[in-house]
């Protein structure tokens, strides 16, 4: 029974018919569409099409990317001395989560101490159990890390991390503060070069790209990508240092001994290329505390403050001592822009140098009264006596005979209206100018002799160089060229001549005539044995300031004035001293100025014959030389000698041997061991011509060491080295200087 | 009778290994290609999670390893064992299924769901393994015993109809859902090339429509919970942390693999940010490794899979052998499909593995038992059939 159901089984159990190898086959046939073709293009469109989308996506979550910093690029002078680099230091922090409980405390008071923080903050911040960052202290040092690290390692201290960092440093420190600017904690410029070169000092952070699992950890696998930061490019300024030494310090100690209160700016530049050698307003900053106040007059008044108002003072000062003033602040430039007027005039053809101009009590410009400085009559004068004496009446009069129209026309050409372009953030867009169909006779007669338009002491330094160099209008520009990490040229500043503004003519008659203002006029006390100066003194009022009496004494000075090179111009904002006038405050600070530059470019002094007879030598050692012998040497060499004792050698010289002393000098030899020196009282010599005072310390058996201008016709001793009452042993130096006092605001 | 019987098998046996007729090599190869790409991809796809969370690279691959050599001999004896003795296999096989399905239902739950039944010193038993194994069995038994009358409804649907419900409803419970899906996809394949009646395919799917909706209107709770679902599946990045998850970053590895892929070994995606990327989600990682070419190649394979499978079918000298055949193969070829439309998110989230790929050592010696039954199903094919 069961075989007979089984065989039947067998028999049932046919060869499949059609209709089911038909079904297989559709079977396959629609998977293959459905299933495989619909997850083939599914496929397609995930990983081809949208494969950026999800790789980025995915990329965002796997990788941790460390950045590392690119060092902010160097500053340096046109020799390569560095004014700012950067220096590599440490941000010191803490993943509090993985440091173990019982380190806290011990970890606290150490790094407290190691960092200089308050215990107390630090136990704070490490207790917060959770935290996985916390800074403790940015910009520390490599000593300090390196205490940090060790301490770490000694005790066993996990998750302390120094994070490498780089920082601002300017070496020179407070030098060349306003041209520099500062950068902040992050290394970007807040002002001055910095600021205006941030884009290219600033180097291109590098990063460390790490691979990390979900839970955040890195993954054992080598996935480290490593992105090499690139350095900040490297700026070269036309600034050079040494100059820049020069301005700075004769420029502070003016400003500190004419009590000047609304700082002091100096600009020193090539006239032929407008390239910026030195800068400087005083008192600056040092950019590497810039917040600090320099000045103590502000920084007592600040601190006198409390809560809001001392914030607000601070501030105020802070941004007070960041303006560069020589590129930002507008002033009236006074009697300096009658260089302007008359180069105009002249190059116009309206006035002649040889024109005549009269000048008497005053002179009426529709109804107003204008008078010269100090109701000086200056009589019948050509152009290049009104320039010497700085008369507003002539000037009034050479204004007039321009015309307006003429007058703005050279305004606009010498480039008074409108910024430089230097390369220097925050110089204002407009100077403050009359227009021609906003100017009346009277506008223009004061805007003839400087007063009334504001411009900038870099729109006017510019302007000066285009009056001596030839007519040209140059660009003024602070950096010589840029280069990259590897030392690569990037950018290199070529000298640009803006326009032509008046002809070499008129520039040459220009020159001639501002060197008769440093040989006999109101620049006087500009002038520099050895080389030929050419200035412009300026004294302006400062119309829109509620202190009368405030004025700004300037000097422009340029030398050599028969092939110039350099233009120095000085203003003092608000002096408050015996005088306020540009050309006895602000002159001997130009000419100090352009003797050590002109020196230090190795332009070569040539005397005139007056020149070389006050010249001063170096003394020759004589001791032990016998006393007819020394003598004779001494004389060799322009000097008197005046023997003391009986002795055949002579043991002791006074002055000693290696100064320098004018020729015709007294020394005192010693002839006796053990002979006390004679001891002279010294008298005062102030206010006296240079020969009376050679006479007068002659006579006391002391020498002259002459300073200032004594050369110049009427200047008299205003400082004396060591004061009268004092003693000096015989032979002794005094040394004095010489300037014109007596000059009037202008 | 029974001792008698057995004689029989044993010469029938002895018989067969003496002289067998050739099994059929390309789906030979095409097994042994994707055992051996399974278990690479297992090797780099797992050695991350098995480091970060069994402090062992090799925690996954190694017993994968020692199953898939035990496979490989299941595949070895099976495809040497005449397919017919599985008739007898059959009913008892579905009874243990069934029991087996009910006791799990008894087991401690994992992840929410009693799918495994722990044998303490052995490892784990997934009944619905064994279920889909004896649905295959028993379908392609009744089907050849009643190959005439497939068209009635009596004969060509019920018993059918009967042993899925009563399978899906015990998977239900654990529960299973895509193994239950699974089964019934099986199931209706079966019986379409068993020749059931067109028609109550369609009357099926209305009935499913009904029931759905029946289902929605007594069980409102259902609504937002299916809403959930569907909405995280057509815009995964509105829950990030959440329901999206695991398909977001599924989709990172496959997106990020673009063309060519990472490089074997080099997924990023695997160090914890694709979860079980040595089971359900080891497609992602294959795809960013591999690329568009590596995915692309696997889809090929399991469809040179299921066409030589298929054509073992059409040459199979009976409806038994044939379905057996078409069983095994769709259901290889469908959990495939199914794992790799999850990973792409083009259906829905669902727990499912990739067979020879996914880590698991029951199921791949399961996997390549039946398919050692297929390649004894091909030695005594014909060769005429495409």
């Amino acid at each position: 029974m069961k075989q007979r159901k089984a065989s039947a089984r067998r028999e049932e159990q046919a060869a499949q018919n059609q209709g089911m190898r038909l079904r297989t086959r559709l079977l396959g046939a629609a998977m293959a569409l459905l299933c495989f073709g619909v997850l083939a293009g599914r496929l397609y469109w995930l990983q081809v099409v949208q494969h950026d989308l999800y790789a980025q996506r995915a990329e965002n979550q796997q990788l941790r990317s460390t950045r590392i910093p690119a060092p902010r690029g160097e500053i340096l002078d046109r020799s390569g001395q560095t004014l700012a680099t950067s220096a590599t230091c440490w941000t010191v922090r803490a993943a509090p989560r993985e440091m173990e409980a019982e380190d806290v405390d011990a970890a606290s008071r150490t790094l407290a101490e190691i960092l200089d923080l308050d215990e107390e903050t630090v136990r704070e911040k490490l207790s917060q159990r959770t935290s996985n960052d916390a800074l403790l202290r940015r910009r520390v040092d490599k000593a300090l890390a390196d205490q940090v690290r060790d301490a770490c390692t000694a005790n066993g201290w996990k998750g302390i991390y120094l994070n490498e960092d780089t920082q601002r440093v300017y070496p020179m420190g407070n030098f060349a503060g306003s041209i520099l600017g500062f950068t902040n904690v992050d290394n970007e410029g807040m002002a001055g070069l910095e600021l205006k070169y941030n884009k290219a000092l600033t180097g291109r952070s590098g990063q460390v790209l790490t691979l990390k699992n979900a839970w955040g950890y890195t993954t054992p696998v080598q996935y480290d990508t490593y992105v090499p930061p690139v350095p900040g490019n490297t700026l070269t300024l036309t600034i050079d240092a040494n100059i820049q030494h020069y301005l700075e310090n004769y420029l502070s100690y003016a400003v500190q001994e004419y009590n000047v209160a609304a700082r002091g700016v100096g600009i020193v530049m090539d006239v032929n290329t407008g390239a910026v050698l030195a800068m400087s307003t005083k008192p600056d900053y040092d950019p590497n505390h810039p917040r600090a106040l320099t000045d103590e007059t502000a920084r007592n008044e600040v601190e006198q403050l409390e809560g809001e108002a001392r914030s607000k003072a601070l501030q105020l000062a802070q941004q007070t001592q960041w303006r560069n003033k020589a590129v930002s602040d507008l002033y009236e430039p006074g009697s300096v822009f009658k260089l302007i007027t008359a180069s105009a005039a002249l190059d116009a053809g309206a006035v002649q140098v040889s024109s005549g101009f009269y000048c008497g009590e005053s002179i009426n410009v529709a109804g107003t009264r204008f008078h010269c400085a100090n109701h000086r009559h200056h009589g019948s004068q050509d152009l290049t006596h009104a320039l010497m004496n700085s008369c507003n009446q002539a000037f009034i009069q050479v204004g007039a005979r321009l015309g307006k129209q003429a007058f703005c026309d050279y305004f606009e050409a010498f480039g008074l209206r409108g910024a430089t372009g230097i390369d220097l953030p925050a110089e204002p867009k407009k100077s403050e100018y009359y227009t021609a169909d906003r100017m009346g006779p009277v506008e223009l007669a004061s805007c003839s002799f400087g007063q009334s338009s504001k411009i900038t002491p870099i729109q006017m330094a510019t302007a000066v160089a285009a009056v001596v160099n030839g007519g040209k209008r140059m660009q003024p520009y602070l950096v010589e060229r840029i280069t990259d990490a590897e030392g690569r040229l990037v950018h290199e500043t070529t000298p640009t001549v803006v326009r032509q503004v008046i002809s070499e003519k008129t520039s040459a008659a220009m020159r001639t005539m501002m060197e008769q203002v440093v040989l006999q006029g109101g620049g006087k006390n500009a002038y520099v044995a050895g080389f030929r100066v050419g200035g412009k003194s300026g004294t302006s009022q400062k119309l829109d300031s509620a202190d009368e009496h405030a004025r700004i004494a300037s000097f422009v000075g340029v030398a050599p004035i028969n092939d110039p090179r350099v233009v120095v111009l000085v203003c003092l904002d608000e002096p408050h001293t015996f005088s306020t006038a540009g050309g006895t405050l602000s002159a001997p600070v130009v000419a100090s100025v352009l003797a050590d530059t002109l020196d230090y470019l190795g332009v070569p002094r040539q005397y005139t014959e007056q020149e070389t007879k006050t010249l001063e030598a170096v003394l020759p050692d004589v001791t032990g030389q016998p006393p007819a012998a020394a003598k004779a040497r001494l004389e060799e060499h322009g000097f008197g000698a005046k023997i003391l004792g009986d002795g055949e050698r002579v043991w002791e010289q006074t002055p000693q041997s290696g100064q320098t002393l004018a020729r015709g000098s007294t020394v005192v030899l010693y002839t006796e061991e053990g002979v006390n020196a004679v001891q002279i009282t010294v008298p005062s010599v102030l206010g006296q011509t240079a020969q009376q005072a050679e006479a007068t310390l002659a006579a006391a058996g002391l020498n002259l060491k002459r300073a200032g201008v004594p050369l110049q016709a009427g200047t008299v001793a205003v400082r004396q080295s060591a004061p009268a009452g004092t003693t000096l042993p015989a032979g002794g130096t005094v040394e004095a200087a010489f300037y014109d006092w007596s000059l009037p605001e202008d | 009778m029974a001792r008698k019987s057995l004689r029989t098998v044993r010469s029938a046996l002895s018989q067969k290994l003496a002289s067998q007729p050739p099994m059929d090599l390309p789906f030979l190869l095409l097994i042994l290609t994707l055992v051996a790409f399974g278990l690479i991809m297992l090797g780099s796809a797992s050695w991350a999670v098995g480091l970060y969370r069994r402090g062992d690279a090799y925690a996954y691959l190694r017993p994968q390893l020692l199953f898939a050599a035990v496979g490989l001999a299941a595949l070895w004896a099976a495809s040497r064992v005449d397919y017919h003795i599985y008739h007898r296999l059959a009913w008892p096989l579905l009874g243990l299924s069934l029991v087996l399905l009910a006791v799990v239902l008894f087991m401690p739950e994992y992840n929410g769901c009693k799918r495994w039944i722990v044998l303490p010193g052995l490892g784990t038993l997934q009944p619905s393994e064994i279920a889909k194994f004896s649905v295959v069995l028993v379908f392609s038994h009744i089907i050849a015993l009643n190959q005439s009358r497939m068209d009635q409804f009596r004969v060509g649907v019920l018993p059918f109809a009967a042993i899925l419900g009563v399978v899906a409803v015990l998977m239900l419970l654990e529960p299973h859902l895509s193994g239950t899906l699974l089964i019934l996809a099986i199931g209706a394949v079966l019986m379409f090339v068993g020749g059931t009646g067109l028609r109550w395919f369609g009357l099926a799917g209305a009935g499913a429509l009904t029931a759905l909706s029946l289902a929605l209107v007594l069980l409102p709770d259902l609504v937002p919970y299916a809403a959930d679902r569907l909405s995280s599946w057509l815009d995964p990045f509105a829950d990030p942390l959440g329901d999206g998850h695991q398909t977001i970053q599924s989709l990172y590895a496959i997106g990020s693999g673009g063309a060519t892929g990472l490089g074997l070994g080099n997924s990023r995606q695997k160090h914890l940010y694709v979860p079980e990327p040595q089971n359900d989600f080891i497609f992602s990682i294959l795809c960013e490794e591999l690329g568009f070419v590596g995915a692309a190649l696997v889809l090929l394979l399991f469809f040179l899979l299921l066409w030589r499978g298929l054509v073992i079918a059409v040459r199979a000298p009976d409806k038994f052998g044939a379905l057996l055949a078409v069983g095994f193969v769709v259901q290889v070829c469908l959990q495939a499909v199914l794992n790799i439309a999850v990973v792409t998110n083009t259906i829905p989230n669902t727990g499912i593995s990739l067979p020879f790929f996914s880590s698991g050592g029951t199921s791949l010696m399961m996997l390549l038992g039946e398919m050692g039954i297929v390649l004894s199903v091909s030695r005594q094919g014909s060769q005429t059939h495409y």
